[in-house]
């Protein structure tokens, strides 16, 4: 199916949903809609593309890119009883000619007021984002810093979580407890155990998390590298984040900080942001700074083949300067732009792949329109 | 009563704007509560509770009409904006819905035969199908 028709389909499906939205199919399903149309471009890719995906769809480039980043989405919710209710969130991405899969799909059980229970394939709670990562309206920047949420490639979970949520006069604290595994064609994670704590008024978030995890690469031999990378068999993982989020609607301050590491020569990363925007009417514009540092741990017994452990790792170092601004069309529906200047490589490829030399500073330009309904 | 006797008994009553009908909560004549602390009602308008103090289900609705401006943002002290991004992110983190929405000319009737229910009524259109919570704000 072209791109062309895929677009269309997609066109039909938005003006469908922005109907049937308004009043429900039947009072039990609801269903709610996502969309990003982005462009961008890059002024020097480098020799090579720019956030190219870790599943190896394409980057940007200076060629100018109308649907990498763009993506249409659906979220079903469907109430089985008064305690029992079914999600299911599809996602499209440009980047993959729009084939739709399922980012969710769970069951949820209310226990009591402050006890919920679910099963199936959710979010990885990886991030404070992470619950809209496609949701573009969810958050002000053209696109979430690269250099945070690039380094946890995966997006969603099968397994079962407990979430409990505890009043605290204007506050309110939430706390979740997974369980489960991913599967994806490069790699496989299992026995991941993940706790998170929020702590969120009307205007401030603070959040915590981590997740402990086993990795498994399975990635054959035939990556062009003379050589199997092998030796990555259910190693120790452990993820953590920190993050902090204030809005009050004069005011946008956000932070994160997060930290990979993993048992072996796959390189360790941190990696942090931090961002402060000003409404002015139905502007928003802001500025981000964001850096991601890899690094390898003690532990690193590199396979023989590689010789040294610098040169084993698969690592990337680079810093984002980003201005921008988000102004609001409508309700729910906003205009994004921002300029990245992306340094501080360190000697590294950055997120550049396949560069021809080591890269240079170069600037990314960005537009994009975001809706959710 | 001093001044400030005066105005601090003004604040704790929920009503008085002299430009805009007096609204109150109403709820299902068979509900047993009488009174609702705001930071409940808060939270089942916010559907971060579906249960009453007694444990029976709260079932929130949402008036089509300019009253629900007026209850967000003198009763609940919320902005419509802040609540239409509220909403957007409860809704695709999967973890709430909006309350159900309902026209002005059914708000009685539907608060009338659904056990739980609760919503905003201008106060010169209560009757008796109808409960009147007393909302008891923060001291």
């Amino acid at each position: 199916m072209s791109v062309l028709t895929r677009l269309g389909l997609a066109t039909v499906l938005i003006s469908t949903s922005l109907v049937a939205s308004a009043e429900n199919i039947t009072p039990n399903l609801k269903f709610n809609g996502f969309a990003t149309a982005s462009g961008a471009v890059v002024d020097d890719a480098q020799g090579g593309e720019y956030l190219k995906d870790f599943f190896g769809y394409k980057g940007l480039t200076e060629d100018p890119s109308f649907g990498l980043e763009s993506l249409i989405g659906l979220q079903f919710d469907y109430q089985v009883n008064n305690k029992t209710n079914v999600v299911a969130q599809v996602v499209a991405e440009g980047r993959n000619n729009y084939q739709a899969r399922a980012e969710w799909a769970y069951i949820a059980y209310e226990i009591n007021d402050n006890l919920s229970f679910r099963g199936g394939r959710f979010a990885l709670p990886t991030y404070m984002y992470s619950d809209s990562i496609h949701i573009g309206q969810s958050y002000p920047w053209a696109r979430l810093p690269a250099e945070v949420y690039a380094g946890v490639p995966i997006t969603n979970f099968d397994g079962v979580d407990l979430l409990y949520r505890q009043p605290l006069g204007d506050w309110s604290l939430n706390t979740q407890l997974l369980m489960g595994g991913s599967n994806t064609e490069l790699f496989r994670t299992q026995n991941s155990l993940g706790l998170n704590v929020s702590l969120s008024n009307d205007s401030l978030t603070l959040r915590a998390g981590v997740i402990k995890t086993q990795l498994t690469y399975i990635i054959g031999c035939d990556i062009g590298l003379g050589f199997c990378p092998l030796d990555v068999k259910e190693a120790d993982t452990l993820f953590s984040n920190i993050g902090a989020l204030y809005d009050d609607g004069q005011w946008f301050l956000a932070g994160e900080f997060a930290q990979l590491m993993i048992d072996g020569w796959v390189s360790d990363w941190n990696a942090g942001y931090l961002s402060a925007g000003h409404y002015v009417g139905k502007w928003l514009p802001y500025v981000l700074a964001s850096k991601v540092n890899a690094f390898n741990g003690d532990d690193c017994t590199a396979p023989a083949l590689f010789g040294t452990c610098d040169m084993a790792r698969d690592y990337n170092e680079q810093t984002t300067y980003a201005i921008g601004a988000r102004y609001a069309l409508a309700k729910n529906v906003s205009l994004k732009s921002q300029l990245d200047h992306v340094t501080g490589f360190n000697n590294t490829n950055g997120y550049i792949s396949n560069p021809s030399h080591l890269p240079d500073a170069f600037n990314v330009l960005t537009f994009s329109l975001t809706a959710a309904f | 009563m001093t001044i400030r006797q005066f105005f601090i008994a003004s604040a704790l009553c929920i009503s008085t704007f002299a430009a805009q009908a007096e609204l109150v909560v109403v709820t299902h004549p068979g509900n047993t509560i009488n009174t609702l602390p705001l930071s409940q009602l808060n939270r089942i308008f916010l559907g971060q509770s579906s249960s009453y103090a007694n444990g029976s289900r709260a079932i929130a609705l949402d008036v089509n009409d300019n009253s629900r401006t007026q209850f967000y943002r003198e009763i609940l002290g919320k902005e419509p904006g802040q609540i239409e991004k509220y909403w957007m992110r409860m809704i695709f983190t999967g973890k709430a819905h909006p309350p159900r929405e309902v026209k002005l000319s059914e708000v009685k009737s539907v608060v009338a035969e659904t056990p739980g229910a609760i919503a905003y009524l201008e106060k010169s259109q209560v009757d008796a199908s109808v409960k009147v919570l007393k909302i008891e704000a923060r001291q």
